[in-house]
């Protein structure tokens, strides 16, 4: 069963999805369905015996491409939709063991071309509103596999945090004429204590506000709303970047850190949105190398985070960690 | 600030294939723009583990 639940309560959709409660939960490495199909071996999702980097759509997808009717009625109350949209696996490697971290730029470059490939494919179709790319890693995240991979999500609506996020700005943009994350990257630049990296087209640092102790956000020099606006030399850049940051992440307390890696970009409902702006967020949950920032009562259940640490201390130790490479 | 050269973009090509339950497999292939360029070097394929030894959750 499969459906989009209205929450009135905080004005939002709920995704149920009871086919996922089978998926696949941290297989043995020789059964890793994200592997090549090796001739003689076990069929995997990818049927072919080598890739340089595989997308496909999910078996256990939370939205479908053709979703079931809604096995329940709605009312005036609580209005049920069919769970539209698509949900994809992209697979950044036919290596099991080893980390976008410890993948080369050129392998990055190419994550990225995939993704505008992705971005514009999905953002076209009509029942798409927004396409969210992410990646989550690490058992402490939640991943069921552990080959390395991300995933797409193909939404019908505007996802409400992003939404949220959305508002502000197009408040900024109205009050001001600004866009709101150029005067946050002007701010980081001339306060200058949360920078964590950068380079001529990007900037990396921990935000003022940051909810989690190494929160990083990635955003461009030059405004642009969306992945696809980047040309070559910029796409070059941003894979430095990450590539950067990835490794300092694994530097900073010597093993590889579990994150949620978030690609925010403009909704693809057909409508403007000059005060969008794309950014890359890393979302670690490790506050130090043996402790998590959980989400309770607080943040849970109030929405109010409290950050157990100051950016102004955690940047220092995570820029310490962040040499560029070569 | 990071000033690198720049290797040459290589060509994206999609290859789509279709599983028999209907489900599309995009498989993605890059050709080097640059004749001399090499292909994208391999990742360190020792075993390891993400993440470390936790503290138990609250509650």
């Amino acid at each position: 069963m499969s459906e989009l639940r209205w929450n009135p309560l905080l004005g939002e959709w709920t995704i149920t999805a009871t086919h996922r409660q089978e998926r696949t939960f941290l297989p043995p490495a020789d059964y890793c369905p994200l592997c090549p199909t090796r001739p003689g071996a076990f069929e995997t999702e990818i049927p072919v015996p080598t890739f340089d980097i595989v997308v496909f759509e999910n078996r256990f997808p939370s939205l479908q491409a053709s979703p079931p009717r809604p096995a329940v009625e709605g009312c005036d109350l609580y209005p049920v939709r069919p769970a539209q949209g698509v949900c994809e696996v992209v697979v950044y490697t036919d290596r099991h063991t080893t980390t976008l971290a410890e993948e080369s730029t050129e392998r990055i470059r190419r994550l990225i071309l995939v993704w505008c490939d992705r971005f514009t494919e999905l953002g076209a179709r009509d029942d798409v509103a927004y396409v969210y790319i992410f990646e989550n890693k690490g058992e402490a995240i939640g991943v069921t596999l552990h080959h390395p991979h991300g995933q797409i999500y193909a939404y019908p609506f505007i996802p409400p945090r992003i939404a949220r996020k959305l508002a502000q700005a197009e408040h900024h943009w109205q009050s001001t004429g600004r866009d709101l994350l150029g005067d946050v990257l002007d701010e980081e630049q001339r306060d200058g204590r949360r920078i964590v990296c950068e380079n001529e087209a990007f900037v990396a640092f921990i935000p003022f506000f940051a909810r989690f102790p190494y929160e990083t956000l990635i955003v461009p020099r030059r405004p642009a709303t969306a992945i696809t606006d980047f040309d070559a030399g910029e796409r070059w850049r941003l894979a430095e970047i990450l590539k950067t940051l990835l490794v300092g992440y694994d530097r900073l307390f010597g093993f590889s850190l579990p994150y949620i890696m978030a690609l925010h970009q403009r909704p693809t409902d057909g409508r403007d949105y000059p005060y969008a702006r794309f950014h890359v967020e890393f979302l670690p949950p490790h506050r130090t190398a043996h402790k998590l920032k959980y989400l309770a009562g607080s943040e849970s259940g109030a929405g109010a985070f409290i950050n157990d640490t100051i950016p102004e201390e955690t940047a220092p130790r995570l820029r310490a960690c962040c040499i560029a490479e070569g | 600030m990071t000033l690198s050269p720049m290797p040459p973009e290589p060509i994206l090509t999609r290859q789509v294939v279709i599983k028999p339950d209907g489900r599309r497999v995009m498989v993605y292939t890059f050709e080097s723009a640059d004749a001399d360029q090499p292909p994208a070097p391999p990742a360190d394929d020792s075993a390891r583990h993400v993440g470390a030894s936790l503290e138990p959750a609250p509650g």
